[in-house]
């Protein structure tokens, strides 16, 4: 449930933990990116870094400049300030993946005991607990439905992504695996409740494994192109739009962001919260039928 | 330059403040888990506080100098030895090219931390020369230092001859017992925990289990009462969860309901679904990353301002003022 105004509490010394919601709702999640981008057009000095996750947001300060009540005073005038969410800038990215494929099927497979039911690859028991008939057809539903970035994080760049323009009900869901695994692939590709993540790094993890994508979401060495000015691509708001792509197209995809010839397709576009809040279905299909 | 000639079990190039900024992306600051002895050594070689050096955790790597340096010792008591000779900690050392730095028994605490006049000469990334080996950024190469590593020194500041029998004020020097007092915030999601829950988490002396490293702290004890709840919509299944929020740099939270507390040092995870019951204050980090598998921890509440106050009395350590020449 949203609370009327939000809860405000003290993160240790260093941090302010502000809260707007304790369930997930994406009105809620534009309302903490709003607030965040609000906070940094103010220019508070000693505000060191705006950190928002999906309905929650912590703000670290440095205490030689700014005492937390003041720092929470000032949050409270910015939010009451904020009478209607703002327009969020953002981009429509194009993610090709290659649905069920040999590396997140290998991993699954190693991990079969932590697994619900020990079925490898996993996607096949996503599309039956979704109620698809088959795996084609939880492909296609996927691939229509566009993913927003809810929140970056856990590890360098990854993103937390929920559907746009359906309902809570309606969303794609699967519980998570048993007990996690030690390792996943990077770029892999999860599904965990509502929400699905990319793998940044190779590192531990619990979400049912769908596939992996060929775009690099995070870049320690920034070798390619889309990472010279920052290691991590994802911003929260980036609306992520899936393409099955065969092994062919995997590869011929993955090797040109190897040599640097391979852009992402990226789409900048205006995002209006109260707009997709009035309809969601109706304003997701405009917004991205345009590209 | 310095050569690592045999690894120990990890050993990092470290500064002191990390790389703050990027936790909204989900880098974590990184910096030494015991900043108040890297800044210490460092002070003591003429150096920035904040300049790079190497944090040793419990088992020391062999290292050696290929040049005449000025080197300094602090943090944990891991039995340094130079050419097999045990070496002092918390004051200069001269060494010269071909000797070699060794480890023994660890006698207190977990991490040492080894200054060299110059710094240890890493590129900047994002700011800092801190390792972040999770996320393959920052010190030599993005990872902890191996077998073969040849690290650079930077220009000392200040020349060898003045940088001689220079030692830390003893009053000043920090202990490393086998139990850590640590001050925590109570708050975040506390509203989890039930009122006894909490009163369990403070009242405890948990023990220090020994899955302990930059990411996380776990601590072994009893089960904390959690309240009774459907977990909300997006959360997850247990009572304890959460819909994803931010881990503050030093917060602890547990998994699976009421178990095990996890406490976040300097390498942590930027957020999770696991409820937050409360966060430790910044300068107790040093003492976190001083304990080790075995020891035994407890948790104090205390308000922020008692953080604010603590956090400038180490910053007010950290100066040339804690230093004292000659014997």
């Amino acid at each position: 449930m949203a609370h009327r105004s939000a809860r405000y509490d003290y993160g240790g010394d260093r941090y302010v933990f502000v809260e707007f919601s304790i369930d997930m709702e994406l009105a809620q999640n534009f309302k903490t990116l709003s607030m965040a981008e609000a906070i940094k057009q103010a220019h508070i000095p000693g505000i060191v870094e705006v950190i928002p996750s999906i309905c929650s947001m912590l703000v670290e300060y440095d205490r030689t400049k700014l005492h937390a009540d003041s720092l929470i005073g000032r949050l409270k005038g910015i939010e009451q300030s904020m009478t209607q969410l703002t327009q969020i800038p953002t981009r429509i990215i194009d993610f090709p993946i290659l649905f069920a494929d040999p590396w997140t099927t290998e991993c699954a497979e190693a991990f079969k005991g932590h697994h619900n039911t020990g079925e490898v690859p996993n996607i096949d028991f996503v599309a039956r607990e979704n109620h698809f008939p088959d795996r084609e057809s939880f492909i296609n539903a996927l691939c229509a439905t566009p993913y927003w970035t809810v929140m970056v994080g856990f590890t360098p760049g990854l993103p937390w992504l929920y559907p746009l323009g359906v309902g809570n009900e309606e969303a794609i869901q699967a519980p998570k695996y048993n007990r996690p695994r030690t390792w996943t692939p990077d770029r892999a590709v999860g599904l965990g409740g509502a929400f699905l993540a990319i793998y940044s790094v190779r590192n531990p993890g619990g979400y049912q494994l769908l596939g992996r994508t060929t775009n690099p979401i995070y870049d320690a060495r920034q070798r390619y192109p889309d990472f010279k000015e920052n290691p991590v691509l994802l911003k929260p708001g980036d609306i992520l739009r899936w393409r099955s792509v065969d092994r062919d197209g995997y590869d011929r995809i993955w090797s040109g962001i190897e040599d640097g010839t391979y852009r992402f397709p990226i789409r900048k576009v205006t995002f209006e919260p109260e707009g997709y809040l009035r309809d969601p279905p109706g304003y997701t299909k405009g917004l991205m039928g345009g590209g | 330059m310095l050569e690592i000639v045999q690894q120990g079990l990890e050993a990092s190039v470290q500064d002191l403040y990390g790389r703050p900024g990027y936790y909204s992306q989900g880098i974590p600051p990184s910096g030494a888990q015991d900043g108040l002895s890297l800044g210490l050594a460092n002070l003591l070689v003429g150096n920035d506080k904040n300049e790079a050096g190497i944090e040793i955790t419990m088992l020391g790597p062999q290292v050696r100098f290929r040049d005449a340096h000025t080197i300094a010792l602090a943090g944990g008591d891991l039995s340094p030895k130079l050419n097999g000779n045990p070496v002092p900690m918390w004051e200069t050392v001269g060494v010269k090219a071909g000797d070699l730095l060794s480890f023994g028994r660890m006698m207190n605490g977990c991490r040492a931390y080894l200054a060299v006049a110059g710094g240890i000469d890493v590129p900047l990334v994002l700011g800092s020369k801190a390792t972040y080996a999770r996320g393959e950024i920052g010190g030599h190469e993005g990872r902890v230092l191996r077998k073969g590593d040849v690290l650079k020194v930077g220009k000392p500041a200040v020349a060898p001859v003045d940088l001689e029998g220079r030692r830390v004020d003893p009053s000043r020097i920090p202990k490393f017992g086998a139990h850590a007092d640590l001050r925590v915030v109570i708050g975040v999601e506390s509203y989890v925990y039930t009122e006894h829950g909490i009163k369990t988490f403070l009242s405890t002396d948990w023990q220090v289990s020994s899955k302990i490293d930059r990411v996380g702290y776990r601590y072994l004890g009893p089960q904390l009462e959690c309240v009774t709840r459907t977990p909300p919509f997006g959360a997850g299944s247990d009572p304890t969860n959460v819909v994803d929020s931010g881990y503050p740099v030093g917060s602890v939270h547990t998994t699976g309901p009421g178990v095990e507390p996890i406490l976040l040092p300097n390498d942590a995870v930027s957020g999770g679904g696991f409820a937050t019951i409360g966060t430790v204050i910044a300068v107790d980090l040093d003492r976190v990353g001083q304990s080790k598998t075995g020891d035994t921890t407890r948790f104090t509440s205390v308000r922020i301002d008692d953080g604010y106050r603590a956090w400038d009395e180490r910053e007010n350590l950290l100066m040339e003022s804690s230093i004292v020449q000659g014997r």
